[in-house]
């Protein structure tokens, strides 16, 4: 794109600017007390809500771009939901995700295949919103999960290309689920994107923001899957204990085992590549999987604990209390969502403790110490909006050896948001320019 | 949200005059994040109403244009959220130099990174950024006279945008300039469906009184038809922002079978296109348009009206903010409200593209009076779909319902309601919904002339 070669390292470094300039000093801060770092509330969201919700909001609308979310559909059900109230938000988003689902099914039974597409990829983008803030071991969780899937798995069935629900092979009979898209319905072996999501996210929305619609628009495959601990993961096997580890090139493995499996992908043309979104994982599974060929985090996240206790309020670099339940307001959605609902502790396998022992455990994941062991192309995309996380990030980024570029897109750029969630069009053409370039060398 | 065949009530959506957010079938209001909607005369006077479907980022007329660039990127190239929100933080409500800076600032931006992509050979990344550079420039333009040099060169930049990103599509949506009279041409653009070759349904699709062909891409149906395997034909006719832009001799006429007439001649020269099923769809001030040009174009195979306006001369009334009930006299420039945006967007575009920039405002409404379907109930013989909303507001969409009920051929109704998300005029803010409907009926009705 317009790559500025900024070598304060000793490896060749670009910066992808779009004419914005590369900062994240500036970010203006939340008016949720939950959520100072990371959900920015800046001039590119929505200010519908005032804490959490509004990057909920603007997640579910920025699907837009890929049919994922409709407009309309969008405001009329924030216009139900009563602000910090997760019981009013899941409900409000079912009756929204009810009706859309029958759009759907009435134009499949009338063979309207491609509105029939629509209406259910936007379905489950809403049902996926019913069960966000709901745990992990509620049985109504795990309901809204099915449904969101079933109405993906429909729409993906009703796509013009070809479209795979996949079961990864995992340790121990179990298995990782994921879908496999592929840009033409050729056995061409073409480059790769493998893409994952972070702490909250499933693998089905991985095919609006993460990259899935955008890579096979331009002639990738794309592998979405999910890692243990990763809600999908954990419903996907008779036995829930799927928690998340930090030795993330475990998993890794698998993947890339079965993606390697693939005749599409498989091939030693120079094109072939394959990379992640998730936050702290890919770097991780960079440094040891050395099959991956390029790497793309959005954002960098060099220690886990570090970036929950910044999230949370508390210094990222000092010890913290033990008794954090006493300490912490835990009033707002994103501190419930965090820490005290329980949900991902849950899935981190230490549900039945404290939140200190939580926080305790955060700190397994942490990438310091394996900044030469990457050696693949590597991008750190982040956003302006995540504040200290990308501070944070950029850090570590620093201290890269490999080839590298990386772009923090601004607010001025309107894609500022965690994960570039309110403008996905922006945050993939910026990912996806650089990978075409990366693999054409 | 069943698209209702033959309704013979009155439209169960239809909102209660002043209560919009607690009409029939509105949830429960209630939450206690939603905005409070000040009064404002753009958003109560009918139309452009208010409602919990859209952004409610501004009290204004802006407020529809930003669910109009939010909607275009329901087809994956249009507005981009962020981009959308970050310009609106810049904008001042009601201050329209502010919106057009605001816009246009954000437009020189992605346009600058479409350029940059294609330069670095990456096609689609610099389809999408041309193409949402486009609805931004037309988003800039959109407030600015004909007679304020910005207003073409802005809309130059719109048009050249889109046109970039039209080489870019495979097959390439081609640029088409139709034949009219007297040597002149009228501006469209033609797009293939999908899949098989050889002839295929084909659709139609105009704006209204405030767009352009190139914006049809998003939410008219074009990039919506072509997925279905329709071709789409995205045109304009005299009066309409781009052809008047283009050349300022084409304005407004009431007997508009004769543009029609053109644009079909030039749709049925090709042979990608299936003259049994050949649809005209069209928009807002072409609510009046497309029943018209059913009556006396028996070309035309089925026909959708987004929403029906039988009358043009009581919308105008209401909109400059008259009673259309009430008789007026010649002189009515003391009346004219030019600090009012919407009053004063119509004094300066529309007044002017109906080729009467110069005459006075009572003039003007004289010869709005010429755009009447009274007589034609009878006359319109194909298939006809008509679709509003509900925050259009109880006097319009009494008026088309009540032309809708005289229609004597083979009909269908949908009035999109505030629960279902899409209320909005033109239902901009759903236009996946919007063909959904459109799309799903036409497959059924052209499923019968193949039949």
């Amino acid at each position: 794109m317009n790559p500025v070669t900024e070598t304060k390292t000793t490896a060749p470094e670009t910066t992808s600017t779009n004419g914005g300039t590369a900062s994240a000093r500036s970010a203006p801060v939340s008016t949720d007390k939950g959520t100072k770092v990371t959900f920015g509330a800046t001039a590119g969201m929505p200010g519908r809500f005032k804490g959490n919700f509004d990057y909920q909001f603007v997640r579910t609308m920025g699907c837009v771009t890929y049919g994922g979310a409709a407009l309309g559909e969008c405001y009329e059900t924030a216009s139900r939901i009563e602000d910090e109230k997760e019981d009013s938000y899941s409900e409000a988003w079912r009756v929204t995700a009810e009706r859309v689902e029958a759009i759907g099914r009435k134009s499949l039974a009338g063979g309207h295949r491609v509105s029939a597409r629509e209406a259910l990829l936007r379905a489950s983008s809403y049902w996926r919103e019913v069960g966000f803030f709901q745990l992990q071991t509620d049985p109504k969780c795990r309901v809204n999960w099915e449904r969101q899937r079933d109405c993906f798995i429909q729409a993906g069935k009703l796509m013009d290309l070809p479209f795979e629900v996949v079961n990864i092979p995992y340790e121990n009979g179990k298995s990782l689920p994921g879908y496999f898209l592929k840009a033409d319905a050729s056995d061409a072996a073409r480059p790769t994107l493998m893409s994952v999501g972070g702490g909250d996210s499933l693998a089905e929305e991985l095919y609006f923001w993460g990259g899935g619609a955008a890579a096979v628009r331009r002639g990738y495959n794309a592998l979405l899957f999910e890692i243990p601990g990763q809600r999908g993961a954990m419903y996907s096997n008779p036995s829930a204990e799927l928690f998340y580890r930090p030795d993330t090139e475990v998993p890794l493995k698998y993947v890339c085992d079965w993606a390697l499996s693939r005749a599409e992908i498989r091939s030693e043309t120079p094109c072939l590549g394959r990379l992640e979104y998730g936050r702290e994982f890919c770097p991780r599974a960079a440094a040891f999987e050395k099959r991956i060929k390029a790497c793309i985090a959005s954002t960098t996240t060099p220690n886990m604990q570090t970036s929950i206790l910044e999230m949370l309020g508390l210094p990222g670099d000092k010890p913290y209390p033990r008794d954090l339940e006493s300490t912490l307001d835990l009033s707002s959605v994103g501190h419930r969502f965090l820490v005290a609902n329980g949900d991902i502790r849950y899935r981190m396998g230490v549900g039945g403790g404290t939140i200190a022992e939580f926080i305790d455990v955060l700190s397994k994941y942490s990438l310091w110490g394996l900044q030469d062991k990457i050696t693949c192309p590597y991008f750190n995309i982040g956003g302006q909006g995540e504040g200290q996380l990308a501070v944070d990030g950029q850090k570590f980024y620093d201290k890269l050896t490999c080839p590298k570029a990386r772009h923090i897109i601004t607010t001025k750029e309107g894609g500022e948001a965690h994960c570039g969630a309110n403008n996905q069009s922006l945050e993939h053409q910026i990912v996806f320019d650089w990978l075409d370039d990366v693999f054409k060398q | 949200m069943n698209t209702v065949i033959d309704v013979k009530a009155s439209p169960k959506a239809a909102p209660k005059s002043g209560s919009l957010q607690g009409g029939a079938g509105t949830a429960p209001a209630a939450a206690k994040s939603t905005p409070t909607v000040e009064k404002d005369t753009t958003t109560e006077r009918g139309v452009f109403n208010a409602s919990p479907g859209m952004p409610g980022i501004f009290r204004s007329h802006f407020d529809f244009m930003m669910a109009r660039n939010f909607c275009a990127g329901s087809y994956g190239e249009g507005g981009a959220a962020g981009e959308c929100f970050s310009t609106a933080h810049r904008i001042v409500d009601r201050d329209v130099e502010s919106w057009t800076v605001a816009w246009s600032d954000t437009a020189e931006r992605v346009e600058r990174i479409a350029k940059d992509c294609l330069r670095g050979g990456h096609v689609l990344s610099a389809r999408e950024a041309f193409l949402r550079a486009s609805m931004y420039w037309g988003s800039a333009f959109f407030y600015l006279a004909p007679t304020d040099p910005r207003q073409r060169e802005m809309y130059m930049r719109h048009r050249s945008c889109f046109r970039q990103a039209a080489r870019l599509f495979s097959p390439a949506i081609e640029p088409v300039s139709i034949p009219y009279e007297n040597g002149k041409t009228l501006p469209g653009y033609f797009m293939r469906a999908e899949g098989a070759d050889g002839p295929r349904p084909t659709v139609m699709i105009i704006t209204g009184g405030d767009g352009t062909c190139e914006e049809l891409y998003f939410w008219g149906g074009g990039a919506a038809a072509v997925r279905r395997g329709y071709n789409a034909f995205l045109w304009e006719g005299p009066g309409q922002v781009g052809a008047y832009a283009l050349d300022s001799s084409l304005t407004y006429r009431p007997d508009w079978e004769v543009p029609t007439r053109y644009a079909v001649d030039y749709v049925l020269s090709r042979d990608d296109v299936d003259p049994e099923r050949l649809a005209l769809s069209g928009h807002s001030m072409s609510g009046y348009v497309v029943p018209r040009a059913a009556a006396y174009e028996k070309r035309l195979t089925a026909v959708i009206v987004n929403s029906l306006l039988p009358e043009w001369k009581p919308a105008a009334m209401v909109l400059m903010g008259f009673n259309p009930g009430e008789p007026y006299g010649a002189d009515l420039e003391s009346r004219v409200n030019l600090s009012d945006m919407m009053i004063k967007w119509f004094a300066t575009q529309i007044k002017v593209r109906m080729g009467n920039g110069g005459d006075s405002v009572a003039a003007f409404f004289d010869k709005c009076g010429a755009y009447s379907l009274a007589g034609l109930e009878g006359k319109i013989t194909c298939p006809l779909l008509s679709i509003a909303g509900e925050a259009e507001g109880p006097l319009m969409l009494a008026m088309g319902h009540e032309f809708y009920e005289k229609l004597t051929g083979p009909k269908a109704e949908h009035v999109v309601s505030l629960v279902e998300g899409g209320e909005a005029h033109c239902t901009m803010n759903n236009p996946s919904l919007k063909h959904q409907i459109e799309f799903d009926w036409l497959d059924e009705v052209f499923k019968k002339n193949k039949a």
